[in-house]
């Protein structure tokens, strides 16, 4: 049984975790046995989940007793690395909330670590066990599109995530805005579905002092090439577009267990998607189970994990994937262009495109108030 | 310089409010939000923002002392809209804030039966919509505070607010990418607009002039346009056309809409708030999983879209009559932009940018 430290109590602990960790405890896989956050009330409010837990301030004072193997971080991501490598000196595995870290130096750095002291490090993406997918995957890899492909990401939503705190939204403690939050999980799942690539362009809308809200970044991989566009104020046409010269795919963010496809001058048919993962912790991985929603990737994420630690199967993303993509992040913000806003007035554009967080050349006096 | 506190910045107005206020030297907007999640639309401008309580009268006065403005665009629960525009009211008072500029809306009236309809009227019914009734509520509680020794009040009633990020731009642009776009008789009904930037602008005028409005405005685009001209405007912009949406000949009230209302009675939404997410989502896949049981294989097939029609569009595009406009257009003659034609081909410049059109749109 792996004794279990939860840092960070917030809104994504309570929605997403608690459950699965519940479901391992049941079955001895797991025991929580300390709740980390600088808020204790929060801590008490998850207690109600995990009663035996004991309550602490800091990991450090988290990890005092020797009792525990795995530290599960769920912080703002600026507090990641320091934590995930505080976990993995005092000898546990880590599972991180994505972003692993907000540079890619530092995931490198957390990965060399997990490495050198043996451990586990894996981060929460549970989109890789999205069946849609993982069949999609199949079908490229299968040559059924053809190729080259081009393809378009789209995922835009007001946010609406219940956070405590401001943390979020500031470039310090955040490393970013769109791109780093909801940017993580679309170039991870452009990465399991391509492999490696590389960032062409970026255009994004921050100004100096904010994040941005918006993100178009523009990628290439060995055989496809293509848009990812983000938002956090706006709904977008959401949804993954793939189209080769055989074919051409639609998956509705929506719908993860089914996608939609389409022969060159055919109609749209609807495909369902049944890939299964472990749903045990038994070598053979035991019945294995389809997932239908969020919640259901979780779980399995969460097994995932713990097959990983008993050396039954690989972490579906380490350090090494994490700090790939947010390689492709930092890229695409150093390199970051004003976004081109068409809707706006001429002098409108103007004025925001001067304010731009990477217009320092003759810029006007910022006339912002902070 | 006007210092303007704008309550409710976080959302749709809000944001753009915000954004046409930052780029006016002589205004400094100031976002108060109830939850910090509401900086997510503004988080590129870096601003420096104050959390408010609106249960708290004095706790709100503290927040809103100095400020020479306050603009009420907040929404949230409808039972909370009352206490809300009352609070916030006596706050500004205790705060000695000159202004007040609450957005109110032209949805109190209904189909707007009436063509001279007077700006001033206060609807007498309680509509079957509870967020009308709430609307309904707080205009008459206002109503009754005009001509008291509290701040200047100005409540702007707009009809539907559209524009990019407009929920009356997706929720169309949306159903007619699917196929799923209805209209009821023929589309003849009046489609009441009002650009949010006309909207935004007036809050700006109203907040920035030297010498205070008071009262109820109607507030609408001057250009009248029929449901019928408004979907095919949008139905062009985005490379279909009017042959794509169905037309209805009237609204059916079945027991699938009973069941559907039933998710707008506050009982049933204090309990939906209660429930963890990932319980609503299990129960959704139960009941997925139960259709499609009763349904043939879904795999494999391409099924036509149909329209679900319901109730309140069947209402909006039942209206009658446009708004009248002149008491604003009196009131305000500064506020002229923007034109129809210019605002709608902006908007398409939009529609292109979010990826709305009938094909996937650009991949590069």
């Amino acid at each position: 049984m792996l004794g279990t430290v939860i840092v960070g109590c917030g809104a994504i602990v309570a929605d997403l975790h608690t459950q699965p960790l519940r479901r391992l405890q049941h079955l001895s896989a797991v025991d929580v046995r300390v709740l980390v956050d600088r808020d204790p009330a929060r801590a008490l409010t998850l207690r109600r989940w995990f009663p035996d837990a004991r309550v602490a301030t800091s990991l450090t004072a988290g990890l005092e007793p020797g009792d525990i193997q795995l530290a599960f971080i769920a912080t703002p991501p600026g507090l990641h690395r320091s934590l995930a490598l505080e976990a993995l000196q005092a000898g546990c595995h880590v599972f991180c909330e994505k972003p692993l870290a907000t540079r890619a130096a530092e995931a490198q750095e957390l990965a060399r670590a997990a490495g050198a002291a043996g451990r586990v490090l894996a981060v929460a993406h549970p989109r890789r066990f999205f069946p849609n997918t993982a069949t999609v995957r199949s079908r490229i890899m299968a040559g059924d599109l053809g190729g080259p492909l081009q393809f378009v990401l789209r995922e835009g939503s007001p946010y609406e995530w219940p956070i405590a705190t401001d943390a979020a939204f500031r470039r310090e403690t955040a490393g970013g805005g769109v791109l780093l939050d909801k940017g993580v999980h679309c170039l991870d799942t452009l990465d399991s579905l391509f492999g490696a690539g590389h960032v062409l362009a970026c255009w994004d809308d921050s100004l100096r002092g904010g994040v941005e809200t918006n993100s178009k970044v523009e990628l290439a991989y060995s055989s496809a090439r293509g848009l990812v566009h983000l938002s956090w104020d706006q709904a977008l046409n959401n949804g993954l577009w793939i189209r080769g010269p055989l074919g051409e795919i639609r998956m509705d963010s929506h719908q993860i267990d089914r996608y939609h496809w389409r022969s060159p001058g055919t109609p749209w048919q609807q495909n369902d998607c049944h890939e299964s993962w472990p749903s045990d912790l038994t070598s053979t991985g035991g019945v294995r189970r389809t997932p239908h929603n969020y919640y259901d990737c979780g779980d399995l994420e969460w097994i995932n994990l713990v097959r990983s630690i008993h050396s039954l199967e690989s972490p579906a993303v380490d350090g090494v994937v994490a700090a790939r993509v947010l390689q492709q992040i930092e890229d695409a913000y150093r390199i970051a262009q004003p976004l081109d806003q068409p809707w706006l007035a001429p002098s409108e554009q103007a004025f925001w495109r001067e304010r731009h967080w990477h217009a320092t050349q003759g810029a006007p006096q910022d006339p912002l108030p902070r | 310089m006007t210092r303007l506190a704008v309550l409710g910045a976080g959302g749709f107005v809000g944001s753009r409010l915000l954004e046409l206020s930052l780029a006016r030297p002589e205004i400094n907007a100031i976002p108060m939000l109830r939850q910090p999640r509401g900086l997510g639309k503004l988080a590129r401008f870096g601003l420096a923002w104050r959390p408010i309580d609106t249960n708290s009268i004095h706790a709100l006065a503290e927040s809103l002392r100095g400020f020479d403005a306050v603009v009420n665009l907040t929404q949230g629960d409808n039972q909370r809209l009352l206490p809300d525009v009352q609070n916030l009211y006596e706050a500004c008072r205790k705060a000695e804030v000159g202004r007040f500029i609450h957005l109110g809306s032209a949805v109190v009236f209904g189909e707007v039966k009436q063509r001279d309809l007077p700006d001033d009227r206060l609807a007498s019914e309680c509509r079957w919509s509870a967020y009308a009734c709430a609307k309904a509520s707080a205009d008459a509680w206002l109503a009754g505070r005009l001509d008291t020794s509290g701040p200047a009040t100005c409540i702007f009633r707009p009809g539907l607010v559209w524009g990019p990020r407009s929920i009356w731009v997706t929720l169309p642009v949306g159903q007619i990418i699917e196929g799923n776009a209805f209209l009821f008789h023929g589309g003849s009904g009046i489609c009441n607009l009002c650009h949010v930037d006309r909207l935004a602008n007036a809050i700006l005028s109203a907040a920035t002039r030297p010498t205070a409005v008071t009262g109820f405005y109607h507030l609408g685009d001057p250009e009248v346009r029929t449901w019928r001209q408004y979907y095919s405007d949008l139905a062009q912009e985005i490379g279909s056309d009017i042959s794509a949406i169905h037309q209805l000949p009237d609204f059916e009230y079945t027991w699938k809409h009973r069941v559907l209302g039933l998710k707008d009675l506050e009982w049933v939404r204090q309990l939906k708030r209660r429930i963890r997410n990932q319980t609503k989502d299990q129960m959704k896949r139960i009941l997925r999983t139960t259709i499609a049981r009763m349904s043939p294989p879904s795999s494999g097939a391409s099924f036509p879209a149909s329209p679900r029609p319901d109730r309140l569009l069947w209402s909006l595009q039942s209206i009658q009559h446009p708004l009248p406009l002149q008491r604003f257009q009196a009131h305000f003659p500064e506020v002229t932009e923007p034109n129809y034609e210019t605002a709608m081909g902006r908007l398409g410049n939009w529609l292109r940018y979010s990826g709305f059109t009938v094909e996937p749109g650009e991949f590069r």
